[in-house]
């Protein structure tokens, strides 16, 4: 264990931003060696594609239990995908753990504690692996918690883009899931890191995500959560060391029921010249209570920052709180954000009404519209399935 | 088909419509001319139905049913359509999800493209009013409401323009064009022409009155 016990469990008391969660109100159970029933469908609602025809590698996570992992033949020798138990074994990955990931709270403590499951994931330098890797974490036990550490390297001047497909099976209504991903793109390198989320309206959530990168890296985020959860606090970190480097975290957030979204980013520019972009489109339905943070931090000369966020009220129940930070420490950096909040317009309603489009179908289009994948960096079957799974929530809208 | 008795409609409680009584019979096209600020748009949004135009009394019939309240979608699927003068950009949402029908494409000269792009997004003055009437021909309306669908645009757009009030005669539309353009007017060859200002019908008759109204902005 890289950290000493006693000051993990000293950890163990403090919470960061967001509501408490009592750890010994959910038990841990094993996962299965076997697929539970009705766990495609829920996958295929996250964007996993258990057919592999359209994915480079697959890795599943059962509870705590790695259930599958698998690298599609053409891809062999392309990247390596594992448990990271499995991978600790086999190397000494020391500089990645908990690096990207600060050790600091309660959830990153108890990850350490509770031996966590979750996925190694490396791309070998300068492969281009153009179909997308896909991982998915299923939660199938009620009352139960899902305990990951997540690690990705993509080697100096490879390129790679990620599904991960969050799901808690209807059975398992009550559940807490605490990840620490931590990501690292060497120089030159390239990855789109897409999060599709389908928790339960009972589902904590708790994602402690980081990213490092190096020269000329590239990395992007697509975040899309169209499903109502109990509560998810997230603010993951993204380091831009290297110059030129660039990051842009994107997400499409669709509140509904009485969720608890508390989302955002932190893009730090150390690197002379890197770029940084966080993007955020909210749906604020029923009576969720959507809080988007987002901070850009310029450490460094010639770089440049942008924050937007919009938000749609859809409900005078509902609650949307946008919080932009922007802060710099260069005086050539440039950096800007917009944001607003705005109700359907009355205007461009009843627009699409004066075309024969009922009131709920025009309201429908509207919000679809609002929560445009066109500028997400998608392929164009990803783009596809994102938007099905829209359609799909807007039915009955 | 179209019978409107003594209406009168404000907007934001200021009076812009002030007792207009008008008939409009099936196929026939009707050019709305009269000067800026006079009521030529307010009584094509009254008719469409838009909210903020408030009828405050007076009748709309339209094939004998009592359409005063109805509200605008109840109106559109009656067979009532318009091409707005500004139409807003709605972002996100692209012309193919509102024109389910492309086939009017060519009539109006709009390219395939055309149909992915954002609606009135970033779209010259042209190419607005094509969009716009492309829309209401993909409607097949019964009353096409076409306010001001030449201005602001160029000659290639005036012939498409042309071209959809043709296509709406053949689909036996009656047609409501306001323009301030008297060679369009004379262009399209309307049935009738009805002359508005202070919120009031003040003249109406064929294409030779033309020859005795005063073109200059106020059309009397």
């Amino acid at each position: 264990m890289k950290f000493d016990r006693k000051y993990l469990e000293s950890l163990l008391s403090v919470n960061p931003i967001g509501n408490d969660i009592d750890f010994s109100t959910f038990e841990m159970p094993s996962g299965t060696n076997d697929l539970p029933a009705g766990a495609e469908d829920d996958m295929k609602k996250v964007g996993i594609d258990l057919s592999e025809n359209n994915r480079s590698a697959t890795f599943i996570q059962n509870n705590e239990a790695s259930l599958y992992k698998n690298i599609n033949k053409v891809f062999n020798g392309k990247l390596e995908i594992m448990p990271l138990r499995d991978a600790m074994k086999k190397y000494d990955i020391d500089r990645y753990y908990f690096n990207a990931v600060e050790m600091k709270d309660k959830f990153t403590a108890f990850s350490e504690l509770n031996n966590p499951g979750g996925y190694f994931l490396r791309v070998f330098a300068g492969e281009n692996v153009e179909i997308p890797i896909q991982a998915c974490f299923l939660i199938s036990t009620n009352n139960s918690i899902q305990n990951v550490h997540n690690i990705i390297i993509i080697e100096e001047g490879a390129s790679a883009q990620i599904i991960n497909g969050c799901t808690a099976q209807y059975k398992a209504k009550r559940t807490l899931h605490v990840a620490v991903t931590e990501i690292y793109l060497e120089k030159g390198s390239k990855f789109i890191y897409n999060m599709i989320h389908n928790w339960s309206s009972e589902s904590y959530v708790r994602p402690r995500t980081g990213v490092v990168l190096a020269d000329d890296a590239k990395f992007v985020s697509n975040y899309v959560t169209l499903y109502p959860i109990k509560d998810i606090q997230t603010f993951p970190t993204v380091r831009c060391d290297g110059a030129n480097s660039s990051a842009t975290l994107r997400s499409i957030v669709y509140g509904r029921a009485k969720s608890m979204l508390d989302l955002g980013g932190r893009i730090i520019l150390n690197g002379v010249g890197s770029r940084g972009e966080i993007i955020s489109h909210n749906v604020v339905a029923d009576e969720s209570n959507n809080i988007t943070r987002s901070e850009i931090i310029s450490n460094a000369p010639k770089t440049k920052g942008h924050i937007e966020c919009r938000a749609l009220m859809a409900s005078d129940n509902a609650k949307m709180k946008t919080i932009p930070v922007l802060e710099s420490s260069s005086k050539d950096a440039e950096l800007t954000h917009e944001a607003s909040i705005g109700k359907i317009d009355e205007e461009q309603l009843n627009y699409l009404m004066s075309r024969g489009i009922s009131e709920d179908d025009a309201v429908a289009l509207m919000v679809r519209g609002f929560l445009d994948v066109d500028e997400m960096e998608l392929t164009p079957y990803l783009k596809k399935s994102v938007k099905e799974l829209i359609d799909k929530t807007m039915e009955g809208f | 088909m179209l019978k409107i008795e003594d209406l009168h409609v404000s907007v934001n409680g200021r009076k812009i419509i002030n007792g207009v009584n008008f008939t409009a019979e099936d196929g026939k096209v009707y050019v709305i001319l009269g000067k800026n600020g006079g009521g030529k748009t307010s009584l094509l949004m009254s008719i469409m139905g838009i909210p903020k135009y408030k009828i405050e009394s007076g009748k709309i019939l339209f094939n004998d049913t009592d359409i005063t309240n109805l509200g605008v979608y109840e109106r559109a699927k009656m067979g009532i359509a318009m091409a707005f003068q500004r139409p807003p950009v709605v972002n996100g949402v692209k012309l193919i999800d509102v024109v389910r029908n492309p086939m009017f494409s060519d009539v109006v000269g709009v390219p395939d493209s055309f149909f992915e792009r954002d609606l009135n997004s970033g779209l010259s003055g042209g190419e607005t009013k094509r969009s716009e009437l492309l829309q209401v021909l993909s409607m097949r309306p019964k009353l096409a409401l076409l306010d001001e669908p030449d201005s602001g645009v160029d000659i290639d757009s005036i012939k498409y323009i042309l071209n959809a009030i043709n296509e709406l005669r053949k689909m036996n539309a009656t047609v409501m064009v306001v323009t301030h353009n008297i060679g369009v007017v004379k262009s399209i060859g309307p049935d009738e022409i009805v002359v508005i200002g202070d919120g009031r019908i003040i003249r109406r008759g064929g294409v030779d009155i033309l020859n005795n109204i005063n073109f200059n902005g106020d059309g009397q």
